[in-house]
């Protein structure tokens, strides 16, 4: 048996009977780090002896007959932008080398009373700033699938960790398809929760009224027995939903009792979007509307509201939030600072201090957000773009009456290759035209495996859901999962002991 | 409320006024880059003018909800030993920055 070949609940199942041990999975995970980690770049920072010391600890609280989850003893990975004790927290920046928080998100302290076993930080686009980790300051991540193309971004380095066998499940942050894109490039399941539901205190923030964290993993059933150790009310995030607790009573009931017949169910297809996208993503797309359709769902025509609005919309709301968010960044109290700091006047000190610290793309939006809140600028871009996302949540709000789940793809192809549009920036935020509707309306979306292109690339669908509706996304995703076997493919560099 | 004209907007001034408020100190290439990739993004963006917002409410969150405030109470904190360690220098307990007034 391949332990690594397992999915992160039948290898939970096998700790909790007793039939492997939580150092066994930790063992053979670190062998897998160690061997692929180099070639892949899906890792900054990991720490053998900090793996096994968790894994041990879990299997003392096991033995002693604690009941603590489901996943309990399970290796997973977390994207550098969530704060974590254990390991330095850098967002993949210089701005914020060496960085080790004092304290602990709240999903990490969700994720250890658990039962998680840490194995490390995964690699990103800078500050979550991009959609390949090619802005990540220690050199991109690379696709388990075909090493010459990206992973996708912002949580690249958390998909190629999972595809690859470095991981069972991953946490990674959504802000404008962060999680659902990788997950797509990677033939992985990944769900950008409904806002609100899972704390965001210690995801380090990029727009705060847009970023999610969520799980990353290879079926829907992993992501409910992650949600369900992430989700919690927290007094520490002030956007915190207090439908949480409801949530994880129902969530991971939804991909173990879910009804598979899906009738009555309604699945809206939006058939513009289908003509935007590759046709190997478009006939994917289409036969997942057909399975949705075997298993009872009636498939409905839809209109996505203000579609050529949503990229701009987006951005300029992103990049304004972020100008402000990333204003904390000056050298004083933490990361990077020169050492003939103090020979410099104040002012020049913290231009020297960001200057030196931010990456190209980093810099870009925030000069794009600072220029939108600017005097003279702020209504005519910030504002208005505030006034459009508000006609965008209204329509969806009108036209998702009804429907449960509307699909669509997550990006208009396959991964491209490392460095396609490294000088066009526009033709980069274009690519996200699929993903930022879920993050101006706070609504849940899942990305989840519907087949291989002819290049041997993954290509993946996307439900939208109603708010809080999480668990609805994850039982229709099982059941389409239940009748098909895209999710349970994987890169020939996933094989044990093989270097990537 | 004025109309966003892209060729108004980006010019090599505002940019160099930008990268002021942004704490920002970017080389000629850096702005030219900018200059350049700023005025292809906003006249991309400008698409956004053609929908009449004049009556709409900005929605500054994805959804109404009133913000959560806990109660004033005193709580523990963290000591503040564990923040001033992260930091590069510092004296009698207190950050250290340059002289910031005469």
């Amino acid at each position: 048996m391949q332990l690594t070949e397992l999915s992160a609940w039948q290898l939970g199942d096998l700790i909790r009977k007793k039939e492997i041990r939580a150092l066994d999975a930790a063992e053979a995970v670190v062998a897998e780090i160690k061997t692929k980690n180099e070639k892949l770049n899906a890792f900054l920072s990991y720490d053998e002896a900090v793996i096994r010391s968790q894994a041990e600890g879990v299997q003392e609280k096991l033995d002693a007959g604690q009941v603590l989850s489901p996943l309990a003893g399970v290796p997973m990975a977390v994207k550098d932008n969530i704060s974590t004790r254990l390991y330095p927290t850098t967002c993949a920046s210089d701005m914020l080398q060496g960085y080790l928080p004092p304290y602990d998100a709240t999903v990490i302290e969700n994720l250890q009373q658990a039962g998680a076993v840490i194995t490390g930080k995964t690699n990103m686009d800078e500050f979550a700033m991009g959609c390949s980790t090619e802005t990540s300051f220690r050199g991109p991540a690379l696709n388990p699938w075909n090493q010459g193309h990206t992973p996708g971004g912002s949580s690249g380095g958390s998909a190629a960790a999972v595809a690859a066998g470095l991981s069972w499940y991953a946490l990674g942050s959504d802000t404008g398809g962060s999680i659902r894109q990788p997950s797509a490039y990677c033939n992985l399941t990944g769900l950008k929760p409904s806002y609100g539901l899972v704390s965001r205190y210690g995801l380090i923030a990029y727009a705060s009224s847009l970023d999610q964290i969520g799980p990353m993993a290879r079926s829907a059933r992993d992501c409910a027995a992650v949600m369900d150790c992430i989700t919690s009310q927290d007094s520490k995030d002030s956007t915190s939903s207090d439908h949480s607790t409801a949530f994880k009573a129902s969530c991971y009931e939804a991909t173990t009792g879910f009804n598979i017949s899906l009738k009555g169910r309604k699945i809206a297809l939006p058939e513009q979007a289908l003509a935007q996208v590759d046709p190997a993503v478009r006939r994917a797309v289409s036969e997942t509307a057909a399975v949705f359709k075997d298993l009872g769902a009636d498939i409905v025509p839809f209109d996505l509201p203000y579609q050529d609005a949503s990229v701009p919309v987006y951005y300029l709301i992103a990049c304004a939030e972020a100008s402000g968010n990333l204003a904390r960044y000056d050298g004083v109290q933490y990361g990077r600072q020169p050492d003939n700091g103090h020979e410099m006047d104040l002012t020049a000190f913290y231009e020297h201090n960001r200057s030196a610290g931010f990456g190209k793309e980093v810099k870009r939006r925030l000069m794009l957000g600072t220029f939108v809140l600017s005097s003279g600028y702020y209504d005519a871009w910030y504002l208005k773009a505030l006034k459009m996302r508000r006609m965008i949540i209204d329509s969806y709000n009108e036209m998702m009456r009804g429907i449960d789940a509307v699909l669509m793809p997550v990006t208009p192809s396959a991964a491209p290759p490392l460095y396609q549009h490294e000088d066009d920036p526009l033709a980069r935020y274009i690519s996200d035209t699929f993903t930022v509707d879920a993050n101006l309306t706070g609504r849940p979306a899942i990305a989840f495996p519907c087949g291989i292109n002819a290049g041997g690339l993954p290509v993946g669908a996307q439900l939208t859901g109603h708010l809080l509706a999480d668990d609805i996304l994850l039982g229709l995703v099982h059941a389409y999962q239940t009748q098909t076997s895209h999710h349970e493919k994987r890169p020939s560099s996933a094989r044990k002991g093989e270097p990537a | 409320m004025s109309e966003a004209k892209n060729d108004e907007l980006v010019s090599r001034e505002v940019i160099s006024r930008i990268a002021k408020l942004a704490r920002l100190d970017l080389d000629d290439n850096e702005q030219n880059t900018y200059e350049h990739d700023l005025e292809t993004i906003l006249d991309h963006f400008k698409k956004i003018n053609v929908y009449d917002t004049k009556q709409v409410e900005p929605a500054y969150h994805p959804h109404d909800y009133e913000n959560k405030l806990r109660e004033d109470d005193a709580k523990p904190s963290r000591p503040p030993q564990d923040w001033l360690a992260l930091a590069k220098q510092v004296k009698d307990g207190c950050y250290m920055v340059p002289k910031a007034v005469e």
